[in-house]
């Protein structure tokens, strides 16, 4: 089955299809299908996304730096948004810890079936969602006038619009999650989300020695650009409240 | 026959009171509203669960916390004010273990003050400040027994000065301390720099193997996630000890909704569970009804049983502690907040109203006293969280291009994280009466019920005292060497501290309180309440290690 056909088997009932038959994760390499996304859906969200958290092919500044193309944030989203029709549903994956960390086993692989009644939230939550992404993808395509051939000024122009806000809200959000959350959700691919801001991830069954915990790693000067000192600035300008007590420190 | 006993909530006050109750040949049903997320709680050794180390699943997609989206509850600033918000309102965890599965086990003690509150300081205008109908004393076996049940680290000898004498011990912590985290070691020098006390934080994590349960291997995703290993302490320890007995039953998924009552006696409950096919309902009957559904939880049951209500103070005088929350910067180092026990030192000094200038800083402003919290030094936060706060922020600062590679530096520089910590004072909330629990007139939860609206504002006592202490916050945080000490605006007035206490306190004057000094329900035969929801006064702590004391005291008293 193609993607949008299985999409709209799924639309149709998802009760009347053996879910166990569409549960199989396709590994890379394989053709795209898709869940929840129609092929053209999918291929704006790797579009967007890619211009939200660039990666080397994205941006010249990211050289050696991955993003959401390479994370597959793609696949993080539809398994989202999809994450109801498998079984058990892919909202929690299991504990208590991964192979990544000294586990022999991946028990994070397997994901804990939703309760009846946090069954019935994620229904309606992932309703909310799909029915804004299906307008909010349409929306960029047209705002665009064709997103994926659309040249990358367009692109960033267009997600920055206050017409496409709402949605861009949503989906920096989500992508924020398949870049640095725990990969058994789709994306973080490689891990390559967490390794390019230096965070180990999970760490049981391990865990780090008392010395790792304790210890001073040393002088490690944050790298200057403009924006980590608009940022700094940012932060330096506290609320008011903050600031005069600081003040009365400083005097 | 054995006397039957309903225990309505499986959380610190749950577990304790079905341990008790069971031990004192009772049978037990537990009711716990949400789900079992171990392998099973009986037996020995370490219980399996589904709990790791997984931001996604126990920050955002409310794997511990209720789902707002079911079980919502409602807040408003004041009462002639329309509701501002649906969601969760401070929202204990609802599953088995209660708030003790999210929470880094901070187990401090209340203070002698926190008992005699209206006696030792006298009263403040506006607030309902009240004793407690006993005193330090009469607590400090409970809480030594606690302390011993969850497994408490803790150096007695580090505590400050104003700590031994207001909270003090027979003897030592059960466990030595385990490894200091680095943020923590970093600010508390800052704090003693400035002539301020720090010591390790007392908690209920495993600093070496105890009662069956493993050392902490410091995974460092502890403040709000489940721990995989159950190195940490929790509500599962004395319900596990109930569940040993074979006199109780745990029942999860299900959720009371009502406590029958037959004049002065509660006959039992009713309950409802949803299932793949829809609502199901029952009762069940008991001679001893126990609820220890949350503050929030067992006031909205309370009320919408029609419990008899003579003092009119049902719902009345809700405290949730007053966070003062304050960020250090270190762009130069990296303080790896991820590695460890969640924040492991503390201060206490600003519990203290005879800290240097606070009293003066009161009269100043028209109120007799003053006082803070205890203050929790290096705590963290994690990237998926970080990333969002970019997020938010670089509307502002890139309103061209709000993301792209200016997002992905931020996460490499990780100002918000790893060059990052917070110190976070747990501020006394004063009780007010105007600070309530009440039931929501319009939205209903997933079972058609009306929903706890939560109707709260902070008072004048704690506006001060954190105008007060905020620039110690700060002064520890520029002495600590951070570069920049900060806080962001606040986006929302919903209060989110998740300490929640009163609504059904004690009191020896059925015209005044709400339970008995041992929890009974006034005007009730067998009507207990064994949560925090019972307390008089807040006390500058994190609160659960008291209410399991006063938990235990009270069902040692009735069993």
């Amino acid at each position: 089955m193609t993607g949008p056909n299985r999409r709209q088997v799924m639309a149709a009932g998802a009760a009347a299809v053996p879910l166990t038959l569409l549960a199989g994760p396709p590994g890379h390499g394989t053709p795209a299908r898709w869940r929840f996304f129609t092929r053209r859906e999918a291929e704006v969200v790797v579009e967007a996304t890619a211009r939200l958290v660039p990666g080397p092919r994205d941006d010249p500044a990211e050289a050696g730096h991955p993003g959401a193309r390479e994370a597959d944030v793609v696949r993080y989203l539809d398994v989202l948004l999809s994450s109801v029709d498998f079984a058990p549903e892919r909202v929690h994956a299991g504990g208590p810890w991964s192979d990544r960390a000294g586990g022999r086993v991946n028990h994070a692989a397997r994901f804990v079936p939703l309760t009846a009644v946090r069954r019935i939230a994620w229904e309606r939550r992932l309703g909310g969602w799909r029915t804004r992404y299906r307008t909010g993808l349409a929306l960029l395509d047209r705002l665009a006038g064709g997103f994926t051939a659309a040249p990358a000024s367009t692109k960033d122009t267009v997600l920055a619009s206050e017409a496409a806000r709402p949605f861009v809200d949503l989906l920096f959000e989500h992508t924020i999650e398949g870049m640095y959350g725990n990969p058994e959700y789709g994306g973080n691919r490689d891990l390559v989300g967490w390794r390019d801001i230096g965070f180990p991830g999970d760490s049981q069954p391990t865990g780090y020695s008392p010395a790792e915990v304790e210890r001073s790693d040393g002088p490690d000067r944050v790298e200057p650009s403009p924006i980590v000192a608009d940022f700094t600035a940012f932060l330096d300008n506290p609320p008011e409240q903050v600031a005069a007590a600081l003040r009365r420190l400083r005097r | 026959m054995a006397r039957r006993a309903i225990v309505v909530g499986s959380g610190a006050g749950g577990s304790i009171a079905a341990m008790v109750l069971a031990e004192a040949g009772w049978d037990v049903v537990v009711l716990e509203k949400g789900p079992d997320l171990t392998t099973g709680p009986t037996g020995r050794g370490p219980v399996g669960t589904e709990f790791s180390n997984d931001e996604l699943k126990s920050r955002f997609r409310h794997f511990n916390a209720p789902d707002p989206l079911v079980h919502p509850q409602t807040f408003r600033a004041s009462d002639d004010q329309p509701v501002s918000h649906v969601g969760m309102v401070s929202a204990l965890p609802q599953v088995v273990g209660g708030g003790t599965v999210h929470w880094d086990a901070k187990t401090p003690r209340f203070w002698d003050l926190d008992f005699a509150a209206l006696s030792a300081n006298g009263p403040q205008p506006d607030a309902d400040v009240r004793d407690w109908p006993f005193d330090y004393a009469a607590l400090a076996p409970f809480y030594d027994e606690v302390e011993a049940l969850l497994g408490v680290q803790g150096d007695a000898d580090a505590l400050s000065g104003a700590t031994k004498r207001h909270a003090p011990r027979g003897g030592p912590f059960p466990l030595p301390p385990g490894p200091q985290q680095r943020a923590s070691l970093v600010t508390a020098a800052g704090a003693r720099a400035i002539g301020l006390h720090p010591s390790p934080i007392p908690a209920a994590i495993n600093s070496r193997p105890h009662d069956h349960r493993p050392a902490c291997v410091n995974c460092g995703f502890c403040a709000g996630y489940g721990c995989p290993s159950d190195a940490r302490g929790s509500a599962l320890s004395p319900l596990r000890r109930a569940l040993r007995t074979g006199r109780v039953e745990l029942v999860p998924d299900t959720m009371v909704t009502r406590v029958v009552m037959r004049g002065r006696r509660a006959g039992g409950v009713e309950w409802t569970r949803t299932t793949p096919d829809g609502p199901r309902t029952g009762r069940r009957s008991a001679d001893l009804v126990v609820l220890a559904a949350s503050a929030t939880e067992t006031v909205r049951l309370a009320l919408l049983s029609g419990l008899p209500d003579a003092s009119g103070m049902i719902g009345r005088r809700l405290m949730l502690h007053s966070i003062l929350d304050l960020w250090g910067v270190f762009p130069g180092e990296r303080l790896h907040a991820h590695k460890g026990r969640s924040a492991t030192q503390f201060v206490e000094d600003f519990n203290d109203p005879a800290f240097p200038g606070a009293g003066d800083y009161a009269r100043m402003h028209g109120l007799p006293y003053l006082r803070g919290g205890m203050v929790e030094l290096g705590l963290g936060s994690d990237p998926v969280h970080e990333g969002q706060s970019y997020r938010r922020h670089l509307r502002e600062l890139r309103p061209d291009k709000p993301f792209g590679a200016d997002f992905k530096r931020l996460m490499r520089a990780s100002l918000l994280r790893d060059r990052f910590t917070r110190v976070a004072m747990v501020g006394t909330d004063l009780p007010y009466l105007r600070n309530t629990v009440t039931l929501d007139p319009q939205v209903k939860d997933v079972h058609g019920l009306p929903v706890s609206r939560i109707t709260y504002a902070t008072g004048r006592h704690e506006s001060l005292a954190l105008e007060f202490y905020l620039p110690w916050l700060a002064w520890i945080l520029l002495e600590s060497g951070a570069e920049v000490v900060t806080r962001t605006a606040a986006t929302t007035h919903v209060p989110d501290s998740i300490h929640v206490l009163g609504g059904m306190h004690l009191g020896d004057d059925p015209k005044t309180s709400v339970c008995d000094p041992y929890g009974r329900v006034h005007g009730t035969d067998n009507l207990i309440v064994a949560d925090g929801s019972v307390a008089v006064t807040s006390g500058g702590h994190n609160p659960t290690l008291t209410l399991m004391a006063v938990a235990l005291r009270s069902l040692r008293h009735i069993a």
